[in-house]
């Protein structure tokens, strides 16, 4: 049982395999009919395997329904294996009451902002439209899917800095994107939503989730409150080890800014971002995000990151001359916002005091209580 | 749009065969053609527009030229029929030129000599522009009737199971299916789902794992040692016939089901014992265009200037020409042309070597040396660079020692293992698909609904085909 558990944990390559099996018997076998003359009809043939092959499919697809793994249908039999930041925060969006009036926007290093302490702040609903991963694209997606739903804030905060321009941009954090019909100008929502019930990812996440049910779920790293803010499942290892274990890694090494020339499709992204919202009358305040002091300081003597951020704040400067953006502040070192280094998850998440000092400094301009 | 994508197998597919078979055959070639610009059209409408002006130049050269009496005006229409050469060199060669002179100004201190114009390669654009000057060299040889009407023209060039990367065909054979009074066959659906369900099985089950193993490897080639260099090169020689012989299964059971015998590109080519007997089997739709329009002609050519003299000679020098430009064919990349020569080189010494042997290899021999060359040749085809194909060549042979060991290799397990087993095993029968009829089984029958659900699983996050970059 348990061996049967770990195949079906991951059915990729067993999947693959008696593909391979199944193509190399129907092609060794097929030779032989050659010999001889076939008994039954080609009708009866096609009849048989396309009824087969749509009651096959039909089953695969009524597993992923009703398992529902990446939490895109509206069943609930279960949790959602994998918290989907782009399906949830759609989701939460769309309930959220009243129309949120102050919205942040971002990657998972803006989670943490924390929209009942903008509301104290301010007075106003306000809600965290944070994505894993979360980039300028998103950012343009998700103010057309608000404005779709005639729900749009006043005022967006969002994050903007080198990481989320660089042209090495990992992507597919989140294989099923909800947000790609906004990004397209297309609303394939429906057809999305049934093309995914025939995917091998969402297969492999149900029979994963059937197992997790049966052996025992593990921890999600975050989960999100009805107003988007998200709460990291505090690690009990050392700060100071999880930052030397990112810089470890290759995507936060020195080649994270090893390049000369920010992402012009991500920036260019942002420009209509940012003219979007112009054009629908919501105010944008722009942050540059922190990061580890330790990592500041080793980015900075290692890498190009000192000329990729002048980059940077030149574009972001050159908007707000330009009346697109409201405000820009640099928090890249933790000085900058009076933070302190243990107000970090790790080397790229502010914690929630750290995030809460950002959103003081940020919302000055608006009279509290307003 | 690509074959193995949700929307063509459930969306586009289904619709246009079901309406073609529903329509009066005059209709349905307006019904083709309309279906082929949206297939096309999908990626972008702007390169629609030069396959139907390069058909249009197509049409004028040989309806409005070649169908006169006169040479001078057939030779015209002949010239302005390969006027689609020049759009095709426009497109795919220029900016390699340019900056090949450029790099030489540059060295000699002349400083940019041309403006590098970095033009999007229109796709198939290699494919449907050999199509239309076969086409025109056809009606020009008086081998085929100019096309009747502009339409049925467009309908040839925009074919939409083979405009993307082939297989090639022959205007005659294209319009003479077209002119038939077809009915729809269930012999001829049978085929087209079982093409369609293997194919998809080739690129998505087979050829897209093995790519994700061997990826990596050629990105990173500086720091291969031998493992992992053989592994990168034996895993394109499989990857490479999958991905490409499943897009053209595609191809032909798409053809099936719309009545249309679309040629087959492969017969088996990994079992050729000698090179020349792999060029027989392997992308056979481009290699008997280059025999037809370029090989024999300038063979010809050069014996009668020679007088008949020099056989040896004048065959090298034809073989060494036509290989050369086939693989240049492939892409604007010296490594393109390169790989071409070696194939030429090959060619000519096995073609001179069989004319001085009486008795031909041993089986498993020629068929060990033939892999071996090809091997070889993969290194070149694949490489960005003639300085990547030396360091995968300094790798191969043990030049930057050993290198991790196969296992510790990412994606290298025991699956992955036994998938290049069984591909060696397949890949050694003497058969392949054009031969291949469904068995009418219960078992058989169920095995290819199975294979076809986890080929549509598979769709999901589609790569596309190896060829489309051609």
């Amino acid at each position: 049982m348990d061996r049967l558990l770990s195949v079906l944990e991951d059915v990729e390559t067993p999947v693959r395999l008696m593909g391979l099996a199944l193509f190399a018997f129907l092609f060794v076998r097929a030779l032989r009919t050659a010999e001889s003359p076939p008994v039954r009809s080609a009708r009866w043939l096609l009849a048989r395997v396309g009824l087969a092959a749509a009651l096959l499919l039909f089953l695969v697809a009524t597993l992923n329904y009703l398992v529902n793994p990446l939490g895109i249908y509206s069943t609930r039999l279960f949790e959602p294996l994998v918290l989907h930041s782009r399906t949830e925060k759609m989701r939460l969006y769309r309930a959220a009451q009243p129309p949120p009036e102050i919205v942040v926007l971002g990657s998972s290093s803006s989670f943490t902002m924390s929209p009942a302490h903008i509301r104290e702040r301010t007075g106003r609903p306000a809600f965290n439209a944070s994505l894993h991963g979360g980039v300028p694209e998103d950012y343009l997606a998700f103010l057309r899917y608000m404005a779709s739903l005639d729900k749009l804030p006043k005022l967006l905060i969002v994050p903007m800095s080198v990481e989320l321009v660089r042209p090495n941009l990992p992507t597919g954090f989140e294989p099923h994107n909800p947000l790609k019909p906004y990004l397209e100008r297309e609303s394939r929502d429906l057809l999305e939503g049934a093309r995914w019930l025939l995917t091998l990812e969402q297969t492999r996440a149900s029979l994963r989730l059937l197992v997790a049910e049966r052996k025992g779920r593990p921890p999600s790293h975050y989960r999100f409150d009805a107003d988007g803010w998200g709460h990291f499942i505090e690690s009990s290892a050392p700060l100071e080890k999880i930052v030397d274990a990112y810089m470890a890694t290759k995507e936060w090494g020195p080649g994270l800014f090893g390049f000369r020339d920010l992402d012009d499709a991500q920036i260019s992204y942002f420009r209509q971002f940012l003219t979007l919202a112009r054009r629908l009358d919501v105010k944008v305040i722009v942050y540059v995000p922190p990061l580890y002091p330790r990592a500041v300081a080793f980015y900075e003597r290692e890498t190009n990151l000192p000329a990729l951020r002048t980059q940077l704040v030149e574009h972001l400067r050159a908007w707000e001359a330009g009346g697109l953006i409201a405000a820009v502040h640099d928090f890249t070192r933790v000085e900058s916002f009076g933070g302190a280094a243990a107000e970090f998850h790790d080397l790229a998440h502010p914690t929630a005091a750290g995030s809460r000092r950002m959103l003081d400094l940020m919302l000055l301009p608006l009279p509290a209580g307003s | 749009m690509l074959f193995h994508s949700h929307l063509f197998l459930f969306g586009f597919l289904p619709v246009v065969v079901a309406a073609y078979w529903l329509l009066s055959p005059r209709a349905r070639r307006w019904w083709l053609l309309a279906a082929s610009a949206v297939f096309y059209g999908w990626a972008g409408w702007r390169f629609l527009a030069l396959l139907v002006g390069m058909t249009a130049l197509s049409f004028v050269a040989t309806k409005g030229l070649m169908g006169r009496d006169s040479l001078q005006a057939r030779r015209l229409g002949l010239a302005l029929g390969f006027g689609n050469l020049v759009v095709l060199g426009v497109f795919k060669y220029y900016d390699l030129f340019a900056t090949t002179l450029n790099d030489a100004g540059a060295r000699i201190g002349t400083g940019p000599m041309a403006s590098v114009l970095h033009l999007a390669l229109p796709l198939g654009i290699s494919f449907f522009t050999f199509n239309l000057l076969g086409y025109a060299v056809d009606v020009y040889r008086r081998r085929t009737e100019p096309a009747r009407s502009f339409a049925d023209l467009l309908c040839y060039a925009s074919f939409f199971p083979t405009v993307t990367s082939g297989p090639l065909m022959r205007y005659g054979d294209f319009s003479t299916q077209m002119e038939a009074d077809a009915r729809p066959e269930p012999d001829r659906l049978e085929l087209g789902l079982f093409n369609l369900a293997l194919g998809l099985a080739k690129k998505l089950v087979i050829a897209d794992w093995i790519g994700q193993v061997i990826d990596p490897l050629w990105r990173d080639h500086a720091g291969l040692g031998v493992w992992g260099a053989w592994l990168a090169v034996v895993g394109y020689h499989f990857r490479l016939y999958f991905d490409f012989s499943g897009y053209c299964d595609m191809a032909v059971g798409t053809g099936h089901l719309l009545g249309i015998q679309v040629p087959a590109n492969f017969r088996a080519p990994y079992t050729a014992r000698s090179i020349t007997e792999f060029w027989q089997k392997w992308h056979i739709t481009l290699s008997t265009w280059f025999r037809d329009y370029l090989f024999l002609p300038m063979s010809r050519f050069l014996l009668r200037r020679a007088r008949g003299r020099h056989p040896d000679l004048t065959r090298t020098v034809s073989l060494l020409f036509t290989m050369s430009l086939i693989g240049f064919w492939h892409g604007p990349n010296w490594t393109y042309l390169v790989w071409g020569a070696y194939q030429g080189l090959l060619l000519a010494i096995h073609a001179q070597s069989r004319s001085r042997r009486r008795q031909p290899w041993p089986a498993w021999a020629g068929r060990t040396l033939t892999t071996f060359v090809l091997l070889l040749g993969w290194v070149l085809f694949r490489s960005g660079s003639l300085g990547m194909a030396a360091s995968l060549y300094a790798s191969m042979f043990g030049m930057k020692g050993w290198g991790p060991a196969l296992t510790s290799i990412p994606g290298v397990d025991a699956g992955f293992l036994l998938l290049l087993a069984g591909l060696l095993v397949l890949t050694s029968l003497p058969w392949d698909m054009p031969v291949l009829r469904p068995r009418r089984a219960w078992g058989y029958a169920m095995a290819l609904a199975a294979l076809l659900a986890i080929g549509v699983l598979f769709v999901g996050q589609p790569t596309p085909f190896l060829y489309f970059q051609f």
